[in-house]
């Protein structure tokens, strides 16, 4: 992939946290302008590589570059002006509890722009028609459903027109008809605003329907990567394993190091 | 015995990192340049949260503790025909100590606790990550109005206290043991100076405020983001605080009176 063509690149990563190697080497990068989905088994640190992504952690080693510069070098005040350009859909929605909907998705533009209120009203109110929330703006998150609060959180994640958006499981615990309509958004936004993507999730079928570039982490580096029709015809075993949801393959569902069953009884 | 040393060092460690962590993240937080449009109703939200609802339990607490000052006050004195000194003894006793010590122990209780809480429920709610992911600092939005609100409402709280107490020893000493109004507030006049007695008051209400408000911040904001973690911090904020008022208390006195 050339430079240009690629927004987020994660060179040669190796992160532990509380003992635990995370990362060995990993590297990967996030194509510009397109959905990349990470998937993989629970616990090898999906959700990690957004945060290192997003400079919330700092790799033990390795560089993450963002749009060609190296976000973990930045200062402090240079490393808050890059986030501008991205934002984050969190697992819980991570509203602000104490703010109804449509202050939730007016803060990033009270806190970044100059915009008068009038024009911040009608900046949330397209936002949120566009996720289908407009008639709960006056709700508090305690009042939304899971589904209702992703998508509210989703509408806030975009307020700011940011190039790259990660997606932090945005399907876990939605029900069928939620899922679908977050799949489309999520394919909407990408396509009608020409955004980057990124999404972690465990939900294969609905990821493949839209991504436009895959990769499965797993034991700290990248299992399998390609286009899903690629990763979908993979004959790697542990990448079959892990598609098609099999019980039985290379991929124990016990945690490593559980091996001396009788001696532990 | 390696094992026990190597106990030793890694809590030492330990807690060299946290003081370090919480040394940055002060600095972070007080010293970043703020945005005064956005940052003045903040401050002033916190200031009520803080501030403004402590003032009930801080009068209450001054009341009782000026009437039980003036009764015990007046009983001891009276053995040795000094009653007329009881303006003095509750003004310099609460103006000095009780005063800044105990509005600083309540404060840690009611607003300190609270504080790490709220600041705990947020980082496990990942509110304060998402704001981060905004490009939002939540050291300058969150951690420092609630800091600056803490040391300004710290010495109001303590002079409203002070206040109370000594009317509280005027309610026991005047009001229901006898005492002559006069003496009361002419002993308390002649006693207390501004100088020796009510600066240092608000230096030690103002330490105590600083010193409060940041092991309830710091506390919070490096909680475990779970029920247990967040729970463990209060109580660590409560114990700290008061400890820290205390052995701080002792270094002012001797250092200013």
């Amino acid at each position: 992939m050339k430079n240009s063509d690629c927004l987020v690149s994660v060179k040669n990563v190796f992160f532990s946290y509380a003992n635990k190697k995370i990362y060995r080497n990993l590297s990967m990068e996030i194509p510009r302008g397109k959905i990349t989905a990470i998937l993989g088994p629970s616990g090898t640190g999906k959700t990690t590589i957004l945060r290192l992504i997003g400079a919330q952690l700092t790799p033990d080693s390795g560089e993450i570059e963002f749009d060609g510069v190296k976000i973990h070098s930045l200062r402090r005040s240079a490393l808050y002006e890059f986030r501008k350009r991205m934002s984050m859909l969190f697992q819980s929605g991570a509203l602000f509890s104490d703010m109804t909907v449509f202050e939730n998705v007016a803060f990033p533009l009270e806190e970044h722009t100059k915009l008068p209120e009038e024009l911040i009203f009608d900046v949330v109110m397209m936002n949120l028609e566009a996720v289908g929330m407009r008639q709960a703006a006056n709700l508090y998150p305690s009042e939304l459903s899971g589904g209702m609060s992703r998508r509210a959180a989703l509408a806030r994640s975009i307020v700011l027109d940011p190039e790259l958006i990660m997606y932090d499981e945005p399907f876990v615990g939605q029900d069928p008809i939620t899922k679908g309509v977050l799949v489309k958004l999520i394919a909407d936004i990408n396509k009608s605003l020409g955004k980057t993507s990124v999404v972690v999730t465990h939900d294969v079928k609905e990821i493949l329907e839209i991504a436009d570039y895959v990769y499965i982490l797993a034991d700290g580096n990248v299992l399998g990567q390609g286009t899903p029709l690629e990763i979908t015809q993979s004959s790697n075993p542990r990448v079959k394993q892990f598609i098609e949801g099999d019980f039985d393959g290379p991929y124990a569902y016990t945690i490593k190091g559980s091996q001396n069953y009788i001696e532990d009884l | 015995m390696t094992d026990f040393i190597g106990m030793l060092g890694r809590y030492a460690l330990r807690k060299i990192t946290s003081l370090g962590r919480s040394t940055i993240i002060f600095f972070n937080s007080i010293f970043g340049v703020p945005n005064l449009k956005k940052a003045f109703p903040l401050l002033v939200n916190q200031i009520y949260f803080i501030g403004v609802q402590s003032i009930i339990i801080i009068l209450v607490s001054g009341l009782f503790i000026g009437m039980v000052l003036g009764l015990q006050g007046f009983n001891i004195l009276k053995n040795f025909m000094a009653t007329g000194s009881l303006g003095t003894l509750v003004s310099l006793a609460i103006i000095r100590e009780l005063g800044p010590v105990v509005s600083a122990l309540l404060y840690a209780g009611r607003a300190g606790s609270a504080l790490t809480a709220e600041i705990g429920q947020l980082k496990a709610s990942e509110q304060l990550s998402a704001m981060e992911m905004m490009a939002v600092d939540p050291l300058k939005r969150v951690i420092a109005p609630r800091f600056w609100a803490g040391l300004i409402s710290m010495p109001i709280l303590s002079l409203l206290f002070c206040l109370i107490g000594i009317y509280g020893g005027k309610l026991v000493g005047v009001d229901w043991l006898g005492l002559d109004d006069g003496i009361y507030w002419s002993g308390m006049q002649a006693s207390v100076d501004v100088w020796d007695d009510l600066i240092p008051m608000l230096i030690k209400a103002v330490s105590f405020g600083f010193i409060c408000t940041w092991i309830a911040l710091f506390n919070g904001y490096d909680c475990r983001p779970t029920s247990e973690g967040i729970s463990r911090a209060t109580t660590a904020t409560v114990v700290q605080s008061s400890l820290a008022v205390l052995g701080m208390d002792f270094i002012l006195t001797a250092l200013m009176f």
